[in-house]
């Protein structure tokens, strides 16, 4: 086999490269999944932005009296993410050295703690004492009659729900990239998806980070 | 056997062979291409149409509101009207038909075979379609659709404390739906717009030497990305509200209204730009090619696009002076200071035509009908930014005629002059020219016509958004003007399309550049082959066709 030397890039008389060239940094898929992202952070801020101004309007009654969102579960629920997301850039690391079974096995996780995730979350809306509108079974022992959640049930639950539908969805991505990893589809030269999937779950890791330290600790 | 066989790229009527094909293989061609050009057209198929939709509703609403107590149509059905005239004015036929232009252009301008995600590029046409297939399947629900106006505030537009909507059935609904679908399109054609200027722009074509058009589409799509999603989160906890009982907009349980206020404007602000944007791009492709002359301050003309962008996310409380909840003086500062970009850029226009050798033909025409129009919507915008001011004119007609001055002279006269300019790229044909001049006189006449009154009883105290009024308020001959005027744009309108489907097949052929222009597109042949280029010129100006075509000029640096 002859040795194939690179191409030297033909210029033209300024210096211009004469070919259409990959100009290194962001490929396609990924630069395009990078300004998805950013549309995202702004619905995610408008939710977020939401919830800081209705605390404010409500400064004395939020979280309303009765109500103190519990937070060790969440706390785990935020290790598994963390765990996930250094589990999702192995694979990346993995795909980059060609290493199939660290990518496999390592997707693998990241698909299954995004799923212990899920179950968290789900417990969390089944444990619920209040919902949107009210209590859900008349208002705990020594809150009055008159104290609803209203604004800070709808906030709360609107924001949970609607990190866990981008999580849900992440968990079909990385299925289906577990997936095409097992059949073979990445290699050192083509993984701009898994890339893309991979930055995708980090800004679901950050969100909830954020989401976290809203819901649970600033309150 | 017999082989059938033809090249994609034999447009109608260019060349002398003209191959037929089964109507069956047409229709497949076209619902599955993924071919930029063809998506650019089927968007403009797709915004006509829904602009003639929006266009009766506008009738609707002039034919009422023609004489005094007038009782045309119901008040539901009025208000119905107004408020599905907007969502479609602005959602469907403006927003695609800006995309239309996009679509076909910036892949020519920058040098590129097609969009960089050919296949998103397709998906985010369909969803115009299906958006606007919900949005007109309200009117199929009992309570007819949306009539709570394009800004559907709560309450109006949410439940009250017991629970009951204060507009029932679920055209509302139905309207957030459209409305998210419409913004996801919006948002996946505009990164498609960003990647495709980023990553495939021809060897030698620097950012400093992308055409204006471009840059203002590329400014453009920013906007809309980091301002889309906030209308629909917005929207979705505005469903939410409706559908499963939450209160955020509701002060009985800790809610505030205000707060949908803001997060809509911190939209629909940014929406303007969107809308208004790409037509300036337009506009600074055709006044320099008529006045044979380069752009005034190429660069300046950027900078100034960037800074109304960046301006326009900081204004949006100037729409909410009267809540009395907002800071008047931030607000109405800094909307003054949107005003100095906009300057820049109608100097740019003017000192371009300034000792230029202007041509008159009908792309001009409806260029410097945009300026005049622009220029009108701009100075009555500065009065509406006046904190103080702005307390009495507020929901006035003098609204309604200062955002139709801006709007009508994007959405009709930068869009007529952009498609007088680049019909020939597209089809190969020449617009018919006299058509064209007859159609600019229809509708400048009746722009102002319908406009300018509206000013005038806006000014006495019309409230906009009413079904009628009574005769002693002396807002008849106002209104019975602006009502006849609606007919000169009509007119325009139908003549434009008349224009269009004639000179499709009868147009005198136009040949790669009728215009001796400047920029990349006309590069290639009209219409462009699939591929898109044979072969590029050398990139070394924001000019290209004008470097290859003039090179007397470029050595005698007479450029």
């Amino acid at each position: 086999m002859t040795a194939t030397a690179t191409p030297a890039t033909v210029q033209d008389n300024e210096g211009f490269p004469l070919h259409q060239e990959d100009e290194g940094g962001f490929s396609m898929t990924v630069m395009g999944t990078v300004i998805f992202l950013a549309s995202e952070v702004m619905f995610f801020a408008t939710l977020l932005g939401s919830y800081y101004t209705l605390r404010a309007v409500n400064a004395d009654s939020w979280p309303p009296e009765g109500i103190e969102p519990e937070w060790p579960l969440p706390l785990l629920m935020t290790a598994t993410l963390l765990v996930s997301s250094v589990s999702i850039h192995g694979a990346v690391w993995a795909v980059r050295r060609d290493n199939r079974t660290v990518l496999t096995s390592a997707l693998a996780i990241t698909v299954l703690l995004g799923v212990m995730f899920m179950v968290g979350e789900i417990f969390e809306f089944s444990i619920a004492e209040f919902d949107f509108e009210g209590w859900k079974d008349g208002p705990p022992k020594g809150v009055a009659e008159g104290i609803v959640p209203g604004a800070y049930g709808s906030m709360f639950w609107t924001i949970l729900a609607f990190h866990g539908l981008h999580v849900s969805g992440g968990i079909i991505l990385n299925s289906y990239i577990l997936f095409s990893a097992l059949n073979g589809r990445f290699s050192s030269k083509n993984y701009q998806v898994l890339e893309s999937a991979s930055y995708y779950w980090h800004f679901v890791d950050v969100v909830w980070l954020i989401v976290f330290v809203t819901l649970y600790v600033v309150k | 056997m017999t082989t059938h066989t033809f090249t994609p790229d034999q447009s109608p009527g260019v060349g002398a062979v003209r191959v037929t094909r089964p109507y069956r293989a047409v229709f497949l061609d076209w619902i599955t291409t993924t071919d930029h050009k063809k998506i650019g057209t089927m968007y403009a198929i797709a915004a006509s149409v829904f602009f003639l939709i929006g266009g009766i509703l506008a009738g609707i609403m002039r034919i009422q509101l023609a004489i005094p107590e007038n009782d045309f149509v119901t008040r539901d059905v009025f208000n119905q009207s107004f408020t599905m005239h907007g969502t479609i004015m602005v959602f469907l036929f403006l927003m695609p038909m800006l995309a239309a232009l996009g679509n076909w252009m910036v892949p020519l301008q920058v040098g590129a075979a097609d969009m960089a995600y050919p296949k998103v590029n397709a998906l985010a046409f369909w969803m115009i379609p299906l958006g606007g297939t919900v949005l007109l399947l309200s009117y199929l629900m009992p309570n007819g659709p949306h009539a709570g106006s394009w800004v559907s505030y709560p309450p109006l537009a949410d439940v009250s404390e017991s629970g009951t909507a204060f507009l029932p059935g679920h055209g509302v609904d139905l309207w957030i739906g459209a409305i998210a679908i419409l913004g996801i399109s919006s948002t996946l054609g505009s990164i498609n717009f960003i990647v495709t200027v980023y990553k495939m722009r021809a060897p030698g074509m620097t950012m400093l030497r992308v055409p204006i058009f471009t840059w203002t589409v590329i400014v453009q799509s920013f906007l809309a990305i980091f301002s889309l999603p906030v209308v629909t989160a917005g929207l979705a906890m505005l469903w939410i509200s409706r559908n499963l009982g939450g209160r955020f907009f509701d002060p009985s349980a800790g809610g505030d209204p205000i707060l949908y206020q803001h997060i809509f404007w911190y939209f629909g602000h940014p929406e303007v730009y969107i809308l208004v944007l790409p037509v300036m791009g337009v506009v600074s492709e055709i006044i320099p090619v008529f006045s044979r002359k380069p752009l005034f301050g190429y660069k300046a003309f950027i900078f100034a696009t960037l800074s109304i962008a960046a301006l326009g996310t900081m204004v949006w409380a100037h729409h909410m002076f009267t809540t009395g909840a907002i800071q008047v003086h931030f607000f109405a500062f800094t909307s003054f200071l949107i005003s100095v970009p906009t300057g820049v850029k109608m100097f740019n226009w003017t000192a371009t035509m300034y000792k230029g050798k202007i041509e008159f033909t009908s792309a001009m025409l409806f260029a410097l009908g945009f300026l005049m129009m622009f220029l009108i919507g701009g100075i009555t915008g500065v009065f509406n930014a006046t904190g103080g001011l702005d307390f009495s004119l507020h929901d006035t007609y003098f609204v309604v005629s200062h955002f139709h001055y801006v709007l009508v002279s994007a959405a009709l006269f930068g869009l007529f002059a952009g498609f007088y300019y680049w019909f020939p790229k597209m089809s190969g044909r020449m617009l018919n020219e006299t058509v064209g001049k007859v159609q600019f006189v229809l509708l400048f006449l009746g722009v102002n016509f319908t406009f300018l009154p509206q000013m005038l009883v806006g000014l006495d105290g019309m409230p906009r958004r009413i079904p009628t009024y009574t005769e002693e308020e002396g807002w008849g001959l106002g209104n019975l003007i602006s009502s006849y005027g609606y007919i000169l744009i009509a007119l325009a309108a139908i003549l434009f399309l008349l224009n269009v489907l004639l000179s499709m097949r009868r147009g005198k052929i136009s040949g790669d550049n009728p215009w001796d222009a400047y920029a990349l597109e006309w590069a290639t042949s009209s219409p462009p082959p699939y591929y898109n280029f044979d072969r590029l010129p050398l990139i070394r100006s924001e000019r290209p066709v004008f470097d290859e075509n003039h090179p007397e000029a470029v050595a005698t640096g007479d450029r």
